[in-house]
């Protein structure tokens, strides 16, 4: 399992956060502290975060809480959120907790998933 | 050139095959026959090859070639020489500026080379050398074509015993080495009983396996005349403590573990001394330990543990040698998930069975009426402290590798729903029913059924569990982005027939193979 740090990219009007593996309980922290630097440093008027989920074969319930709350945080800030997912395995967990309806869930090459 | 050849007729004669020119041929005979050898001479490799057909192999102690011959040279009659014996050893001598030629009939399996001029001296050395490494060779030989034939004659007697078993014992026995010390044995003793008795005396050799095929032949002897399981291994203990470590000569122990099963009583007895504890599961494939663990091999103590007696209704009997154990650490795999494989591998799983450094030994036993009509096998039966928490990630790999052990045909789908849902369970588990941390445990239980192609799995705690309305709670969760208990929720998303019970310290969970 990949626990390293997660990397991060911030370019125009996007805040986008790589996770380099699964998001679990030993590994949400990690990635939500590398979100949490990322979007402190993102420039003024930014509007969309975009989560990479690929190298994620797995997330637990902490990673999807991780996950509800950046969703939740960011539409009180009036942001979106995209996922990157092309997993299926995580695509049938974002789609049965309904976090799909919440923020816009594409695959690898950006089309919708 | 001339070749000379000497050779034997009796093992105790020593007879030399020598091949050289004439000269050197009359020198190598004087040489030979003053210090006691037989010489039978040949004037080329194919005079050689003659001698050989016609007398056998067998009858010469070793060969004495020149290198250079014309014709056929010394190193493809020793080439020839070794594919009728591997054991016959062979001599050059050669002349200066013969280095690279030696090299290479060293490598082709002359056993040594002599350079010439000749003396008397350097040909009898040599020649003793490659007679004793000659007789060697052969002993060796012979002893390995014992052991051969006892493992076969083994595996032959192990075939027949569980042959009137068919359908209800798997038994899966892989030697290390030709002969060793593990031995399994079925003993019918009537119509409805039965003794399975797997034996462990430390060693792969000659030694260990006649001190276990001994020691099981005097077992089976007491047990079809009637002796219980705690007589008989009474008995072999007091024989290995006073008869045969008495003196402190032989300091033998014997890892023992004997099943007795009553198919008319539905009852089954188990004796333990020194192997893993058996395990015995239920119906739904659950396992649990059914025998003595942590006690002592047959040979170190006066005491001994009793006789465990178990009812069963129907389930699996498994008990297996430290061999397996062993194997099973090595892999990073649960001894069940192992277990499960070596039983459904038809033959030696070698890719598996690499790794093994002793003899394998596993049984299962299948106490249903009607065996193999939906029998659960147990993969994984886990206990953990509450401290487990932060080894989550080591305890799901050691999930995955396990799985992908018993059933490499798992789709990755599947593969990853059950992990994950194995994480969530126990991390549940963990956190709300452990908090008494030198009390509580969690349980883990991963069962397959072939019949459904289904895994089937089990995660309990000790805690006094918590009622928790999941169903109304998902809704909300999904409506409101809720962050809390999501776990329950994903695992029966991911799962078939989740069922929470026990006051939810207990979760029951399927997981089809395929996915439609």
């Amino acid at each position: 399992m990949n626990t390293s740090v997660a990397s991060q990219i911030s370019r125009y009007d996007t805040v986008t956060c790589v996770a380099p593996g699964d998001i679990t309980t030993t590994t949400e922290k990690a990635f939500a502290a590398l979100v949490e630097r990322a979007v402190a440093a993102a420039p003024r008027g930014w509007k969309r975060l975009d989560l990479d989920i690929r190298a994620a074969r797995m997330i637990d319930s902490k990673g999807l809480n991780l996950l509800v709350s950046l969703v939740k945080s960011s539409r009180e800030n009036e942001r979106t959120v995209r996922l990157m997912a092309p997993q299926p395995s995580v695509r049938r967990i974002l789609a049965f907790t309904r976090i799909d309806q919440h923020a816009e869930v594409v695959t690898e090459d950006g089309s919708p998933a | 050139m001339i070749a000379v050849i000497s050779m034997s007729t009796s093992p105790a004669t020593r007879r030399l095959l020598v091949v050289d020119d004439p000269v050197a041929l009359m020198i190598c005979e004087t040489s030979f026959k003053k210090a006691g050898y037989e010489v039978v001479r040949a004037g080329s490799a194919a005079a050689a090859r003659r001698h050989l057909e016609e007398f056998g192999v067998e009858s010469f102690s070793a060969v004495i070639s020149d290198l250079r011959m014309p014709g056929e040279d010394g190193l493809s009659l020793i080439h020839h020489l070794h594919t009728l014996d591997a054991a016959i050893s062979a001599v050059l001598m050669t002349a200066e500026g013969d280095k690279a030629l030696v090299t290479r009939a060293l490598r082709e399996g002359a056993q040594n080379f002599v350079d010439k001029p000749l003396t008397q001296a350097a040909l009898v050395a040599a020649a003793a050398t490659a007679v004793a490494a000659t007789t060697k060779n052969r002993r060796l030989a012979s002893e390995a074509s014992s052991a051969r034939a006892m493992a076969e004659t083994q595996l032959l007697l192990l075939g027949r015993q569980t042959s009137k078993l068919a359908g209800r014992l798997k038994l899966s026995f892989h030697p290390h080495a030709t002969a060793g010390g593990d031995f399994a044995a079925v003993y019918e003793l009537d119509e409805h009983r039965f003794v399975i008795l797997v034996t462990d005396v430390s060693g792969h050799d000659l030694r260990a396996a006649y001190h276990s095929a001994y020691l099981q032949g005097l077992a089976r002897g007491l047990l079809v005349n009637g002796e219980d399981l705690a007589v008989v291994f009474a008995h072999l203990n007091r024989l290995l403590l006073e008869e045969w470590n008495g003196d402190g000569q032989i300091n033998l122990s014997l890892a023992a573990c004997a099943v007795c099963v009553d198919l008319s009583r539905h009852q089954v007895q188990v004796l333990n001394c020194g192997l893993p504890s058996p395990s015995l599961a239920s119906r739904e494939g659950m396992a649990e330990h059914a025998g003595a663990t942590g006690s002592s091999p047959l040979g170190w103590f006066d005491d001994l543990p009793p006789v465990v007696i178990r009812d069963f209704n129907q389930g699996l009997l498994q008990f297996w040698s430290d061999g397996l154990k062993d194997l099973a650490e090595r892999h990073g795999v649960s001894t069940l998930a192992l277990a499960y494989r070596l039983h459904q591998s038809s033959g030696r799983d070698e890719g598996v069975l690499k790794l093994s450094a002793d003899d394998v030994i596993a049984t299962r036993l299948d106490l249903s009426d009607h065996p193999g009509r939906g029998t659960r096998y147990p993969l994984m039966t886990e206990s953990y402290a509450a401290g487990s928490l932060e080894r989550i990630d080591t305890l799901q790999d050691y999930f995955e590798r396990s799985l992908r052990m018993a059933l490499p045909q798992l789709g990755e789908d599947t593969l990853v729903n059950t992990l994950l849902c194995l994480r969530e369970g126990l991390l549940n588990a963990l956190t709300h029913g452990c908090k008494r941390p030198d009390i509580d445990r969690a349980t883990l239980q991963v069962a397959y059924a072939p019949e459904t192609e289904s895994l089937h799995v089990c995660i309990a705690d000790s805690g006094p569990g918590h009622n928790f309305d999941y169903l109304h709670h998902e809704e909300r969760a999904a409506r409101e982005l809720v962050t809390e208990h999501r776990g329950l929720i994903m695992m029966k998303h991911l799962s078939r027939n989740l069922q929470v019970s026990t006051g939810g310290s207990r979760v029951t969970m399927e997981f089809p193979l395929t996915t439609t």
